[in-house]
């Protein structure tokens, strides 16, 4: 062998010896890890639900007229308004309690001007609740004083779950009997 | 002859770069993508689990608010990455303050562009509350007061929906 071809074979078998050298699959290992940490947080991005419900409540404002000095004149009617017949409902761990807002604020220890519906298995019965409150609106409609505000307060007490909050408020509003409802904070 | 089996050696030895520049090229549009839709949805990175209801449609526009609970303190966190907090039996209103501020700052940008623009969009000044299902309603009542402070008069429960 001549020399030029000795050393051609040495650079060939270093060549070799070089790229036989495994030193860039801890790279391609980390890079893989980075890869599929992001691919499931942008997953989970792109899998989120793309629909979304809104159960509506209002908080009640004060109306203080104002004189529009404009040609059009405009004057904004207040559609309802808070009284001492507006319905209101109570909703504890025990039960459904409903009656006018007189009823709580004057004597909240009276039974008389108040009604009861329990839970049914430690969960609001819901349409029970529906069906009283539709009776309770037919009777007072009836009396000479005129049917009652479509307005509710609705009153959860504090230990309440959001969850049940939410669903009750929404299976209100479907009920039909009220415009608008109102989340009280507490009684004082 | 020398010359060409030189080449023979060298063009036999693998290859081994060739899949990367694909995987540098899908990894940076998943990446770009992640951050699109991280700007965009509001809910990515709100440790929020909504109850699931069927409700009426959510319109986009309002004044989005996620309410969860972190460790012994409510964390309400905003569309726009704001984040207040207040400890869990906090009866303090002062701690609401920064909300109320945030809040009455979001109404009067809406006011801004209701008088320029001379229409009213009843969507935008809607509030939407994303409470997390561990809440109670003693947790989430400071948050109705600052929405009452800031003006904001009607509000509304997210809830999700998920079609069959």
């Amino acid at each position: 062998m001549t020399a030029s071809t000795t050393l051609q074979l040495k650079i060939s078998r270093t060549k070799k010896r070089l790229s036989n050298n495994v030193w860039y699959l801890p790279l391609i290992v980390l890079a893989s890890a980075g890869l599929l940490i992001y691919l499931s947080s942008t997953l989970r991005a792109i899998s989120m639900a793309g629909r979304y419900g809104l159960v509506e409540a209002e908080i009640p404002v004060l109306a203080v007229p104002m004189d529009d000095g404009t040609f059009t004149r405009f004057k904004e009617q207040s559609t309802e308004s808070l009284g001492d017949r507006t319905p209101l409902l109570l909703l504890t761990r025990e039960a459904f309690i409903f009656g006018t807002l007189k009823a709580f604020a004057t004597d909240l220890s009276s039974v008389r001007d108040k009604f009861y519906v329990p839970h049914e298995e430690g969960a609001p019965h819901l349409p029970k609740l529906s069906l009283d409150l539709s009776k309770w609106m037919l009777e007072k409609s009836e009396e000479s004083e005129g049917s009652l505000p479509r307005v509710l307060i609705f009153m959860p007490t504090e230990d309440i779950p959001m969850p049940i909050v939410i669903q009750c408020l929404a299976a209100l509003k479907k009920s039909g009997l009220f415009d608008k409802i109102i989340i009280g904070g507490g009684l004082v | 002859m020398q010359a060409i089996n030189a080449l023979k050696e060298r063009l036999h030895e693998p290859i081994l770069w060739f899949p990367f520049p694909a995987l540098i090229a899908f990894g940076l549009v998943i990446i770009l993508r992640g951050h699109l839709l991280t700007g965009l949805n509001p809910r990515l990175g709100a440790r929020v689990d909504v109850v699931q209801y069927k409700a009426p449609l959510l319109q986009d526009g309002g004044i989005w608010l996620g309410v969860y609970q972190e460790a012994d303190q409510v964390v309400v966190v905003t569309s726009d990455r704001q984040r207040f907090k207040w400890s869990l039996t906090s009866q303090d209103m002062r701690e609401l303050k920064p909300l109320v501020r945030y809040l009455e700052s979001r109404v009067r940008k809406e006011a801004y562009s209701t008088a320029i623009k001379m229409e009213s969009n009843l969507t935008r000044t809607t509030a939407v509350l994303a409470v997390d299902q561990k809440l109670k309603f003693n947790h989430l009542r400071p948050v109705i007061y600052a929405l009452a402070e800031a003006r904001i008069s009607k509000y509304g429960f997210e809830t999700r929906m998920i079609t069959h």
